[in-house]
Parts: structure tokens; C-alpha cells; sequence
């Protein structure tokens, strides 16, 4: 592994790989690779030492490894250590929640997170969000101050936990379709310093590139060329389409909103 | 077995209803009738059941084929019923009597050898003789004979009750019933039918968007399985989630039938503690690979943690709280000829290689000869027209069900060789002139099986991607499927969720084109075969692989 090389780790596949958020560490090394920067793109199971590196990604997780996953990354301590140097984590689903303050166990007791990132985590009194999510970021997201603003952010949202963003953290976008954290204020995702979360699967960098340069951007600390995304874009039209005709009905109940008969199958 | 009024009234209305709904053609009519049957008498189910030995079949994947094979060998395994144990001499053609004959007995040895010969299938099917010793006391009774055929089974793959109170008011009334069951409605079926047997293939993620956590459906099987004191549980011991969920279970005949995809396994249903998977794979597999791709562009498909493979007989598993894989009374053995460990590739971090995965998966292996091996040494051979090492696995399944229900392993192994497609999958159909053959993959580990299916091959692969509610409204798991296999060859995407797949293929690094409509992709993948077929390109055939609806979409569309 070269020093000078870019490191995407995706962190602990074991325990968060349940819903193809490994595809984010793919787009974020195929993104670099394709521009010429030299990436590594890292692998890290929950039974070794966190390794070192730029960007960190970690996914949708059951709730059981979801509690390993906390445990083993509050116990590492890498990961903090890592965003203190200056990398970038996105964390999406269960992922989110444990690099917040406190999630919910299987049990629904409250349990320390990793503290990345001051968002606080409660399982939801009704039925899991699920169903496409369509979000506005918030003043542009995190990149707008350095001229990168976000478009609207799609993706897929499938939880049971009701987030609410803190003082030290804010909201990354607002939801025009879909659920998002669940906190009543339409927020979706919370952001600080170079940690990112959401609840947005798809995978969310494959749904949204400029987010995925945005991150890539931090970790390399210099411009980066135009790609070909016209695939990207392409299906980026056809889910805001899907998603639009349920714009303004961010608060209703999801299965409202999409037509959904209900969940999970009896 | 009289029904009770409300319940006959029930049964006429399921198969009235179903008839109606054929003869519109609005559907396959099997669910709708049974709908109706269960609104008239709720206990229905329990009640068709009653008074007949009935197998059920789950697991994520595999389950319509499994069905298929076990119906097929107790169709044609029991077939001329009411035939005494000796008769051997009305077996099949000439010839080969004694062969069959030996099936008869349960002896094993070398008679499976030639059951793969190619030519004779349908012939050693039939082969009528010996109803076994044990446990077939109702095949043999007199006054029961039934024809060849009597098994009842939900071949469509309607998998839910009402599905399976339409196969069952379809049926004779005593004849025995092969289910395909969903894996979450499987304990309610556990205890309203309290079948014979119960098959459990494999446990991994699928529609979850509307579907139940993997661990969480193991458990409820456990609970279930726990008090099944009529019960014999065929279970695959390879992994670990349906060890789990048949572990309490009195009777467990455990198979090691090998799973291809053991991510979703890794933590351990017992104590949450994590899955040692031996040399295996797994994750550690899957890191092993991702720490040293020093080249861009070339190292990232290596690398990618979300793909585990591994074939598992003879791979061990263990956690650390000391649940671990039982010690098996069926294995699954044999390999290409190269690869006597029978370990498949996982060790050395070969599992997190997602260009190698599944390798040992391919179709190649399928000419390779493959054996059931029991604990006390007998063997029989595994050859099967429907591809695929999975499917051996399946047959072998198939085959300790069958045994429990008094049909020798070996005559129902023989009668699968009938079997060459199941519901259009497998087979090889013309789809607007050009020869495709059609598979059928729903979730990251039966694509994981397919791609290592097609892998070798040079032919064009169209990919059907759709989203509706029965294939999950979330195609988020292409990301975990190993696309990257495909580099090298004509790829054309089609489906209503061909841009996800598009993107999915890009970053796979597998150039492509993508066309929505499933007929003038395969179209197209035709041209690409006719131009790039070496000689002529005449007879070049396309793979088409599609998820659930766009398989169907496509083999109804023809």
C-alpha cells in the first residue's frame, strides 16, 4: 500500500454491508481512479484495528452487528482519531446513528455511540420508513461555503430510528419526499466538520456524484477534473421524476405518501 | 378424510375462483381462489392437510427448484404405488434393471454412477420398483394407488397460504404435497400443518424493504421447528442461520450442500459473537483481498467488501460460544477434477476477490462428477440436467427429503434427471428468433450463483433489473452483486430499473449498453452474438438474467 496513495476504507462489511452501501467506498475509488489519483480501496472487518486512511464509509446495518459495530469502533477508537486528522467519514442507516452520540439497541435501550457527530438516536414509535426520499441540502450542504454546493439529494430510506440533530451538528438537507431522520422538522442526514450522515441508500453516491466529489474533494484537497456522468444523470432524472409527485408531502406517513400497503409481510 | 361442510363449500369456491381467474386470463390462478377459500374457513389449510404427508420447502433461494425435485422423485420415485417392494423387474428399459433395482434397496455404492448418463433420463425416472423399507408404510397400501403424478405441489411458486390452499383443494385429498413455503410464513405452516418434513436451504438477504432481518426470521424458525415432534428437518449444516433455525428441532437429517454466500452469516445467531468461517470466507476474506490493490482502476473490483464467497462443504464453521456447524449424515463432494479439496477457493482472502468468486460455481464443475456421500459410507452421483452447483446442492436436498418419505436418496436422485427446467428457468427459449437461455436471480447470493454459472462463457448477458413490490422496491443490492465477473463481454441492460443497473455496470467497470425494453435487449444482445459468434454466428445464444418480474415480464412476453 502506497503512502501516497488515496485510502477509501469501508468500514467493518461484516456488520454494515446489509443494504449495497459498499458500492460507496466502489463509486469514491473508481471516481478517483478514473481521474488518475492512486486509491486503495480498503476492506476492514470488525476483528481487526481500524486501518489508517482518507475516507471512511459506513453502511445500513441489522440490529445486532449494529451493536457489535458501535462496540468494536467505540473500543478501536480509529475512526475518531482519523476524522481528527482531517478525514472525511460518510455514514449512512445504522451506520449514522452509531457515529452519533446514542442509538437504539435491538432492545431499544439507548446506547453510546462513537460521538463523531451530535446526533441523537431513538427508535421511532411507528412503522419503519421505507420508500424513495427526495431532499433539498440545507443552504447548499456542506461543500456551499467552498463554491460546492449539493443538488438535491436522492436515495432510498429503510429504518426504524428517529434522529435528532444537536447544536455541534446540522441538518444536511430537507425532505420533499420521504421521511428522513423523523424528527417532525423534515430534516434528513446531519453533517460536521468532514462527517457525514444520512439515511439515504441507493447507493447515495451512486445516486449523487457531486456528493461523492464533495467528499473526495476534502480527502484530496485539490480540484477535480469533470467526468462522463451522464449515466448518473440519467437516473438521477428518472428518481427525482419518480419521487416529485409526492413534493410538499414530506410530513405525511410514508406508506401515505407512496401508496404503500404496509411493511413487513405478516 | 371427510371435510367439513364450510370447508367443502371452501374448497369449491378456491377451485371455482381459480378457474374463473384462468379462464379470464387475469392471472395464474392460484392465489386469488385460495384467497377466497380462506375467507370462507380460515382453518382451511390445517384442514386440506389433514390425513396426508405433506413436505414443505424454504429458504431464500432455491425453493422452487427444490420443490420441483422433491415432487419429481416422490412422483416418480413412489410411482406405480401400491407396487410391491420387488419389483424390480418393471423398471425402466431393458437392460438396466438391475441398476434401478439397487436403488430399490437402498444400497448405494457405484449404481448412481451412470445416473448422469445423458439420453436415458426419462426412462430412469419412471422406474416404478421398490417402495422402500422404511417409512414408506402409506405409498405401499393398498386402495391408495396412485398415479404417477398425484404429488401435490405449488409448482407456480405461489408460496404463501394462499397459494398452497389452492394447491392442496386442486389435489386429491390424500395425496402427498410438496410446498415451496416463504421463509416468514413458514413457522405459522410448521404449526398448522405439521408436515413430514421440512426442507431449510439458505438464509440471506432479500427485499428488505419488506422483508423481515435474516437472524430474526432464524429465530422464529428455531421456535417453531422446537416443538415439531413429527417432524424430520432436512437442514443444509453450511449455514449457520439455517443451523440455527433447525437446531432445536427434534429430527434433523444436516447436509452439508455448501452455501456461495456467507455475508449475511457472519454474525453469529446464537451470542452475536462472529462466524470463524475456517479458511474460508466471509469477510476476513473479503479484507484479506482489499489491503494491497496497488494499481487504480485495477485493484477496486478486488476489493469490494460486500461480496463473500466461498463453497462451503468441508469449510467448517465456528463461533467462539461454540455453536458450529453440525457433523453432517449427507456431504456434498466432488469438484472439477483439479480441485480435489472440495474446499472451494475461499481461503487466502480468495472470497473477497470478486472476480474469482463463485468460481467453483460454474458450470463447468456441473460435467464434473458430484456425489452424495452419507455418514456410513454410501454414495450416490449428482447429475442433473438444470446447471449450476447450487442446484446439486438443491438435488441432494431434495434427495434426504425423499428418504424421509420413503423414497431411497439414490431413485429420487435418479428421477431428478428429469427435471431440465424448472417454471422457464434453465431453459433455453427463442426470444424473438434469438436462443436465450433464461435465468432467474432475486438477491445478492443467487446472483452471486448465476454469474459464476455464466462466468465462463464469452456469450452476450442481458441483465433484467425491475423494482416492484415482489422483487423488493429497492435495487440498492446491485452493489452487492458481482457484476465485475462480467468484464469482457457484450452486457446489455435492460428492465424498468435498467439506469440503477447502468450505473452499477459502470462502476463495475463493465462497458455496456442499455435499452429498457427486455425484447429488444436480448434483440440486440442477439446481433452482438451473431456478429461476435466465432464461426458464422448462427446458432450464438444470449444469456438473459433477470430478477423476478423481469424474468417474468420476459419468458410471458415471449
Amino acid at each position: 500500500m502506497s503512502d501516497s496513495a488515496l485510502t477509501v476504507v469501508v468500514v467493518y462489511p461484516d456488520l454494515l454491508g446489509t443494504y449495497g452501501d459498499g458500492g460507496n467506498g466502489v463509486v469514491l475509488a473508481q471516481r478517483a481512479a478514473w481521474r488518475g489519483i492512486p486509491v486503495d480501496l480498503v476492506a476492514a472487518p470488525s476483528d481487526r484495528p481500524l486501518p489508517a486512511g482518507d475516507l471512511y464509509c459506513l453502511g445500513g446495518g441489522e440490529d445486532g452487528p449494529q451493536v457489535r459495530a458501535a462496540g468494536s469502533l467505540r473500543e478501536d477508537g480509529g475512526l475518531g482519531r482519523a476524522v481528527d486528522r482531517g478525514a472525511a467519514v460518510l455514514a449512512v442507516c445504522a451506520g449514522y446513528q452509531i457515529v452519533g452520540q446514542a442509538y437504539p439497541g435491538a432492545d431499544g435501550r439507548p446506547r453510546p455511540g462513537v460521538g463523531l457527530l451530535d446526533v441523537v438516536t431513538t427508535k421511532g414509535a411507528g412503522r419503519r420508513a421505507v420508500g424513495e426520499v427526495l431532499a433539498e441540502p440545507v443552504d447548499g450542504g456542506p461543500g456551499a461555503a467552498a463554491g460546492a454546493a449539493l443538488p438535491t439529494l436522492t436515495g432510498f430510506e429503510n429504518h426504524g430510528g428517529v434522529t435528532v440533530v444537536g447544536p455541534g451538528a446540522r441538518p444536511l438537507a430537507r425532505v420533499a419526499a420521504g421521511v428522513g431522520n423523523g424528527s417532525g422538522d423534515g430534516a434528513e442526514g446531519a453533517w460536521c466538520r468532514r462527517v457525514v450522515g444520512t439515511y439515504l441508500h441507493g447507493p447515495v453516491l451512486a445516486r449523487n456524484p457531486v456528493l461523492a466529489d464533495l467528499l473526495l474533494g476534502w480527502a484530496t484537497g485539490s480540484p477535480l477534473a469533470p467526468l462522463d456522468d451522464r449515466e448518473e444523470a440519467a437516473l438521477r432524472t428518472e428518481r427525482l421524476a419518480a419521487a416529485h409527485p409526492f413534493r410538499g408531502a414530506a410530513r405525511r406517513p410514508w406508506r401515505v405518501v407512496l401508496g404503500r400497503p404496509g411493511g413487513s409481510s405478516p | 378424510m371427510t371435510l367439513p361442510l364450510r370447508s367443502r363449500a371452501a374448497v369449491a369456491i378456491t377451485r371455482g375462483v381459480n378457474a374463473v381467474s384462468r379462464r379470464l386470463g387475469v392471472g395464474s390462478g392460484t392465489v386469488i381462489g385460495g384467497r377466497a377459500g380462506l375467507a370462507v374457513d380460515p382453518d382451511l389449510l390445517g384442514r386440506l392437510a389433514a390425513g396426508r404427508q405433506v413436505a414443505l420447502v424454504s429458504g431464500t433461494n432455491g425453493k422452487t427448484t427444490t420443490t420441483r425435485l422433491l415432487a419429481v422423485a416422490l412422483e416418480h420415485g413412489r410411482g406405480g404405488a401400491g407396487v410391491p417392494a420387488s419389483g424390480g423387474a418393471r423398471v425402466g428399459a431393458p437392460g438396466r434393471v438391475g441398476q434401478d433395482g439397487r436403488g430399490g434397496a437402498g444400497v448405494p455404492a457405484s449404481g448412481g454412477a451412470r445416473v448422469g448418463a445423458p439420453g436415458r433420463v426419462g426412462q430412469d425416472g419412471r422406474g416404478g420398483a421398490g417402495v422402500p423399507a422404511s417409512g414408506g408404510a402409506r405409498v405401499g397400501a393398498p386402495g391408495r394407488a396412485r398415479q404417477h403424478g398425484a404429488v401435490v405441489t405449488n409448482a407456480t411458486g405461489a408460496n404463501m397460504p394462499a397459494g398452497h390452499v389452492a394447491a392442496l383443494a386442486a389435489g386429491q385429498p390424500e395425496a402427498p404435497a410438496v410446498l415451496e413455503v416463504d421463509e416468514g410464513y413458514l413457522p405459522g405452516l410448521v404449526r398448522a400443518l405439521r408436515p413430514a418434513v421440512v426442507v431449510l436451504l439458505n438464509l440471506s438477504r432479500d427485499q428488505l424493504d419488506r422483508t423481515n432481518e435474516v437472524r430474526m426470521l432464524a429465530g422464529r424458525w428455531r421456535q417453531a421447528l422446537a416443538g415439531a415432534s413429527e417432524t424430520t428437518v432436512v437442514a443444509n449444516a453450511d449455514d449457520p442461520l439455517v443451523a440455527w433455525g433447525a437446531g432445536a428441532a427434534p429430527r434433523v437429517v444436516w447436509i452439508g450442500a455448501g452455501l456461495g454466500w456467507q455475508l449475511d452469516a457472519v454474525g453469529c445467531p446464537a451470542c452475536e459473537g462472529r462466524i470463524d468461517f475456517g479458511g474460508g470466507a466471509g469477510a476476513a476474506g473479503a479484507a484479506g483481498g482489499g489491503g494491497t490493490a496497488d494499481e487504480p482502476g485495477t485493484g477496486l473490483e478486488r476489493c469490494r467488501g460486500n461480496v463473500a464467497g466461498g463453497e462451503g462443504p468441508g469449510d467448517g464453521w465456528s463461533c467462539p460460544c461454540g455453536f458450529a456447524r453440525p457433523s453432517v449424515d449427507v456431504q456434498v463432494v466432488g469438484r472439477a477434477p483439479d480441485d480435489g479439496a472440495g474446499r472451494g477457493h475461499g481461503a487466502g482472502g480468495g472470497a473477497g476477490l470478486v472476480g474469482d468468486a463463485g468460481a467453483t460455481t460454474r458450470e463447468g464443475v456441473a460435467g464434473g462428477r458430484t456425489e452424495a456421500v452419507w455418514a456410513d459410507g454410501r454414495r450416490a452421483a449428482v447429475a442433473l440436467r438444470i446447471p449450476g452447483r447450487f442446484n446439486q446442492g438443491n438435488a441432494v436436498m431434495a434427495a434426504a427429503a425423499a428418504e424421509a418419505l420413503g423414497v431411497p436418496a439414490e431413485r429420487a436422485l435418479t428421477a431428478m434427471v428429469t427435471v431440465g427446467e424448472v417454471g422457464g428457468r434453465f431453459t433455453v427459449r427463442r426470444i424473438g428468433g434469438v436462443p436465450t437461455r433464461l435465468l432467474l436471480a432475486k438477491n445478492p447470493a443467487g446472483w452471486h450463483e448465476l454469474l459464476g454459472l455464466v462466468c465462463p462463457g464469452r456469450s452476450p448477458v442481458v441483465v433484467g433489473i425491475n423494482a416492484r413490490v415482489a422483487d423488493g422496491r429497492d435495487p440498492s443490492w446491485l452493489w452487492d452483486v458481482p457484476f465485475e465477473m462480467l468484464q469482457g463481454r457484450p452486457v446489455v441492460a435492460t428492465g424498468e430499473r435498467c439506469l440503477d443497473l447502468a450505473v452499477r455496470l459502470r462502476y463495475a467497470g463493465v462497458p455496456h449498453r442499455t435499452v429498457r425494453d427486455p425484447k429488444a435487449a436480448v434483440a440486440l444482445a442477439g446481433r452482438a452474438a451473431a456478429a461476435g459468434g466465432e464461426g458464422n454466428g448462427g446458432a450464438a445464444e444470449v444469456e438473459f438474467i433477470g430478477n423476478y418480474t423481469a424474468f417474468h415480464d420476459l419468458l410471458g412476453g415471449r
